[in-house]
């Protein structure tokens, strides 16, 4: 039983200071509510001061039962807590509002006021059930169900007639069956149940900003949206192929925004070698590719850190960040990284993008320059930037070699342009700067099989089957190499090491262990019609066991399996990888290998020949 | 009132497998009941354990080569990370060993975050934010390893957070070591310390001016080598390294 406000004031004096109620601000009332309100603020505040309930009902107007009641609801407890400030606002709920009438029936009908309350206490487990259906949705369950207030208001429907509720009472006596009471429910256990549990902040990166280049470098992969072509030159006939998407690998230094080197990879996902081709352009001085596609041109001060008059060689980075993709799980680049640069490896955490934002944004960046061109985000078919139905019938206008222009002038570009954040210096320009005065770490003088990522160290057996008369060769990726280098007793049966190039596997420099160089050794002279690579080899052979490839060589083969299928993208895509391994500097004069190889080229498929121009137009009539 | 003693299975074990004595903990009360735990270890040789390639994709791993743990380790946070930085500048640490050990402890395994040798003691400790960890757990582990002469400490990551400076620059200069872990640096290293029993203290760029061309990289590789073997002493702990760093004996 509660005490009267008069007791409640005598045993909590502090309670006579105004001051200390808690404040309401009375704009956010209603104005019809604001009157009464502040008049029942001067009703409590002559009170507290010592007037008597009766005195003060007079000098607002206000009879000695509504005073006394005003001042009851407002300094006695309910529930548990003394409403104080809020108990002075007209009308206002201080009790959670709880149904005392039975339900509304077909034959008894009432109100439904918190009815859907009482239902959710008195129903056995109803509420529990509701609750879990919620949870299941919320946390992605795999028995979960994506839920809308439609599916969840049937859900209780049926949970209701479950548990044998009488068909003709509430919400069966309202027209919509309660959904609009269902719906404010589903949405406020939603909101209860995502911030039930705080997310405790977890620091992933570093607290301190850096001020040093170099200390942190993204990379990060990209699918671009350009679709491309590939016209393929045989004896003076261009075939035009359509491509898949690229591939575009980046690396750039936080810091000064500064891009270091890109890859493109005509695969569909890059690789561990791919990589480790981007880490060889990161560090290897080169001048600035000169641009073939006419139009395209480089801006002021355009260049790369490689490019540059003095380039900085050796640079000590200490943390690359990577994603978690699993081509970088790969030993070769954790070894490259951690053992021969010395650097932090980091693989970020999944599905955080924004873990690499300053990658991210330059993917962006590039967007809005690669997205002039007929183009595709993937997003849906109504996609505006989607090539038209009838433009992709045809080869696309854009070669692979301009999208690689394209790309490295928009990069290049970037690195030269002023910024205001970088204090109105382009990226290029910061990086000097910085560099020019911070301390940086330089990698000590590193043999040139370490600083190089392509080329690799293999122990490898060195065998001789002597019944075979033939002379001691190793085994290297399923090919048997043979050269000068091997003929010696001591070797047979016994561990040297090889080093090869990963982009031009047709000869081996052998090694003792102790270092000392012993020669070269090459591969068959099938396999050395044409420079290939370790994933060439691969494919080859992986596709020998299904298919046997035609051709004077497996190369060729391989080539001629390619072209029989160049329609697909996918093999386009192959045949322009294969056909720029093939075609590489190291190479010899591929395109008369090839062309000694009718089967190479497929006549059909040329372009049309265009005729002459008529400058008669035929008319129906005729 | 009830009450079992605490109750040791070493000698009934050790006769029959090669695995090392559990370790219960049970202490029975009528008002109290403490849930006994029980701490299994396969090998208590601290080796990196492999990390499994969902964890390495799904956490924000780290991967560092050091020198007092002479491979490539692995950590599972930043954290983690400007630890292993600290261990190796600190010259009181001989070793250390990020992921050492896998425990069972009742049903799960657990791995603790790092093993350290420092003055002839070995250490496992926990990195956990707030240095929050369940104190069950705690225990069971304070208990099992003091039974192998290690003491077990739980370490809160934002002690490390708040040496982030420091660590990083500490991560600047191991990197060089690293990459000169062939390099023989004695003699550079006996002329450089000679120079600073004569002079106080002296500014990295001024080290590094008066070294030969071709020698520079030899004097920096000494100069830390004698920093992190505790021979000399830099403020690190504030400001990036830079040229105008100094170092004093």
């Amino acid at each position: 039983m509660s005490s009267g406000w008069g007791a409640v004031l005598s045993e909590h004096p502090e309670l006579r200071d105004f001051s200390q109620w808690p404040q309401v601000d009375p704009l956010t009332l209603p104005e019809d509510k604001r009157a009464h309100f502040l008049r029942n603020i001067r009703l409590v505040s002559l009170v507290l001061i010592g007037n008597t309930a009766t005195e003060a009902a007079k000098q607002v107007n206000l009879s000695v039962p509504s005073a006394t009641r005003i001042l009851q609801r407002s300094l006695c407890e309910t529930d548990g807590e003394r409403p104080l400030t809020k108990g002075l606002i007209p009308n206002q709920r201080l009790r959670p509002d709880h149904r005392r009438q039975p339900l509304p029936t077909l034959t008894n009908p009432r109100g439904s006021r918190s009815a859907m309350q009482h239902l959710l206490e008195t129903v056995p487990l109803l509420q529990q059930r509701l609750d879990e259906v919620i949870a299941s949705f919320l946390k992605h369950r795999a028995t979960g169900q994506n839920l809308t207030p439609k599916s969840f208001h049937k859900a209780f429907l049926r949970m209701l007639a479950d548990t044998k509720h009488p068909a003709d009472a509430y919400p069966f006596t309202e027209r919509k069956l309660g959904y609009e009471s269902v719906r404010r429910y589903f949405h406020r256990r939603c909101a209860e149940m995502l911030l039930e549990r705080p997310v405790p902040k977890r620091i992933i990166r570093s607290v301190t900003s850096t001020e040093q280049v170099f200390d942190n470098v993204e990379i990060d992969a990209y699918t671009t949206d350009i679709i491309t072509r590939i016209d393929l030159d045989f004896n003076g006939q261009l075939t035009p192929l359509r491509l898949a998407r690229a591939t575009l690998l980046l690396a750039t230094e936080t810091l000064s925004d500064c891009h270091l080197g890109f890859q493109l990879c005509l695969q569909p996902q890059p690789s561990q070698d791919d990589i480790l081709r981007l880490f060889s352009r990161m560090f290897t001085p080169a001048p600035l590719p000169v641009l073939k596609t006419p139009g395209i041109e480089y801006g002021t001060n355009a260049g790369f850190p490689t490019s540059l008059p003095n380039p900085v060689a050796h640079i000590g980075v200490i943390k690359f960040h990577l994603d978690n993709a699993l081509a970088h799980l790969a030993h070769s680049i954790q070894h490259y990284l951690c053992d021969v640069l010395g650097a932090t490896y980091n693989l970020g955490l999944p599905a955080h993008p924004k873990g690499r934002n300053v990658i991210e944004f330059c993917f962006r960046r590039l967007c809005r320059h690669l997205h002039q061109f007929p183009s595709t985000t993937g997003s849906h078919s109504h996609d505006p930037v989607r090539e038209s139905r009838t433009n992709h019938k045809k080869p696309p206008a854009i070669t692979l070699q301009g999208l690689e222009d394209v790309i490295t002038a928009t990069l290049a570009t970037h690195n030269g342009t002023p910024q205001f954040r970088l204090g109105n210096q382009s990226p290029l320009g910061f990086l000097q700067a910085k560099y020019a005065q911070q301390w940086t770490r330089h990698l000590p003088e590193l043999e040139h099989h370490q600083l190089n990522p392509l080329l690799r160290r293999q122990r490898v057996t060195v065998r001789w089957i002597r019944k075979e008369k033939r002379t001691p060769h190793i085994n290297f990726y399923k090919v048997r190499y043979t050269g000068q280098a091997l003929r010696h007793a001591d070797f047979v049966n016994k561990q040297i090491t090889v080093e090869f190039h990963v982009d031009d596997i047709r000869t081996l420099k052998c090694y003792r262990n102790t270092g000392e160089f012993l020669g070269e050794v090459k591969a068959p002279l099938s396999w050395q019609a044409h420079a290939h690579s370790l994933t060439t080899r691969k494919r080859i052979y992986a596709l020998n066991t299904t298919t046997r490839l035609a051709g004077v060589d497996p190369l060729t083969g391989y080539f001629s399996y390619l072209l029989a299928k160049k329609e697909s993208p996918k093999y386009a895509m192959e045949i322009g990888r294969v056909f720029r391994e093939f075609v590489s500097e190291n190479a010899p004069s591929t395109e008369q290998s090839i062309a000694a190889h009718p089967r190479v080229l497929d006549q059909s498929t040329s372009l049309p020949v265009i005729p002459d121009w008529q400058t008669l137009v035929q008319t129906r009539s005729e | 009132m009830t009450q079992k003693c605490l109750r040791v299975n070493a000698g009934a074990f050790l006769g029959r497998c090669k695995i090392f004595p559990s370790f219960t903990i049970g202490v029975l009360e009528d008002a109290v009941t403490v849930t006994a735990v029980r701490v299994k270890a396969e090998s208590l040789q601290p080796i990196q354990q492999s990390t499994p390639v969902k964890l390495l994709r799904g956490a924000d791993c780290y991967l560092q080569r050091g020198l007092k743990f002479p491979s490539c380790g692995i950590f599972h946070s930043y954290a983690e990370l400007l630890h292993a930085c600290l261990l190796e500048a600190d010259p009181t640490v001989s070793a250390y060993v990020p992921q050492p050990f896998r425990f069972r402890i009742g049903k799960r395994l657990y791995t603790p975050d790092c093993y350290v040798v420092r003055a002839g003691n070995a250490y496992v400790f926990e990195l956990k934010p707030r240095g929050e960890f369940d104190p069950a757990l705690t225990t069971a582990l304070t208990e099992f390893l003091a039974f192998h002469a290690m003491e077990f400490g739980v370490l809160a990551n934002e002690a490390f957070y708040a040496r982030e400076i420091e660590a990083t620059n500490y991560l600047r200069i191991l990197q060089v070591l690293v990459t000169a872990r062939d390099i023989q640096t004695l003699e550079q290293e006996r002329e450089l310390h000679a120079r600073f029993v004569i002079a106080e203290t002296i500014p990295l760029n001024q080290i590094t001016e008066q070294a030969e061309c071709g020698n520079l990289s030899r004097i920096e590789i000494a100069l830390f080598r004698l920093l992190f073997s505790g021979k000399l002493k830099a403020d690190l702990a504030s400001r990036p390294l830079s040229h105008k760093t100094e170092f004093f004996l």
